[in-house]
């Protein structure tokens, strides 16, 4: 099942800093309709990752991205672990790399680290569509791709985590 | 028993980016009697280069920037340094929390690469490097004694 409108709109709001994302997650997650939903922000946070790092990237430019993002997120009493960044970042831009962390590290690196690399694109209305055109079309030729059991755990993670 | 020479002139080495002498003088060293000595010496070095990076007044945030652009050198620099632990390690230096719970190889790794990276930026000259040599065996007398 591809992503769905409902699962855009959430995300959308989210990263639009539109108070009315945590409705909108806590709808999804409670309503069954979450799924595809974690295969849909995992998509933006590599299309963004990709945007950010393209044409090329180097180790030290995604250390001190997870540097300066752990920074911004201490200030919200957020605790997440540079490591786990920029593992999920080398993954994100196709470095073979194994993560270490669990499932909840993972939620939370996407959700903070696709806000902050969004954020710092400074898109616009138009430009925030277009990205997330992008990220769902990504998605959903992964969802097509693979079984669900897997993502559905996923997408009931990121949905909670939002709302 | 104090810091000999000899343990000196192998962190004198490290320091100066003589990576060959370091090992050769390292290997020199007998692995029991000058371990002790050794190790206070590197803490005292530490401690000291810590204490000049940074001040009381520093922020979370600075030791946070400071690890990452460590850790930006090289991959295998990054690889090697667990930014948590390397974030600890020097907050310890002003709290002196408890860092019982690190692996010792890795506490002495990190030490290592920190102070390693502190002074690779301060670009000492010979005397300065001797001043800095000194001042951390004077220390590390003090807490041998």
């Amino acid at each position: 099942m591809p992503v769905t409108g409902e699962q855009v709109t959430a995300l959308r709001a989210f990263l639009a800093f539109d108070p009315s994302y945590q409705r909108l997650a806590g709808q999804l997650s409670g309503s069954g309709r979450v799924h595809g939903f974690g295969e849909l922000v995992y998509a933006a946070f590599v299309t963004a990752a990709r945007q950010r790092f393209s044409p090329t990237w180097t180790s030290a430019q995604v250390v001190r991205f997870a540097g300066r993002l752990r920074v911004v997120l201490r200030a919200c009493d957020v605790d997440l672990d540079s490591r786990a960044i920029e593992i999920l970042l080398r993954q994100a831009l196709g470095e073979r790399v194994a993560s270490d962390y669990d499932d909840g590290t993972h939620a939370l690196v996407m959700l903070f680290g696709l806000g902050e690399l969004v954020s710092d694109a400074r898109l616009d209305e138009g430009g925030l569509d277009a990205f997330l055109a992008d990220a769902r079309a990504l998605a959903d030729a992964r969802l097509a791709a693979r079984s669900g059991e897997r993502e559905l755990a996923m997408s009931a993670e990121l949905a909670d985590r939002i709302a | 028993m104090p810091v000999t020479d000899q343990q000196a002139a192998a962190l004198r080495a490290q320091l100066a980016g003589d990576l060959a002498g370091h090992k050769r003088l390292l290997a020199s060293l007998d692995g029991a009697a000058d371990g002790r000595g050794y190790s206070a010496l590197l803490t005292a070095a530490f401690y000291n280069a810590v204490d000049s990076r940074f001040t009381r007044d520093s922020t979370m945030d600075e030791v946070t920037g400071f690890v990452a652009d460590v850790r930006a050198r090289s991959e295998g620099v990054r690889d090697a340094l667990n930014p948590q632990t390397a974030e600890r390690v020097v907050v310890s230096a002003f709290t002196s929390d408890d860092l019982d719970d690190l692996d010792a190889a890795e506490l002495t790794r990190t030490k290592m690469m920190l102070l390693a990276a502190i002074i690779a930026g301060q670009h000492l000259d010979d005397a300065g490097l001797d001043e800095f040599i000194a001042k951390a065996r004077a220390l590390a007398d003090e807490l041998l004694s």
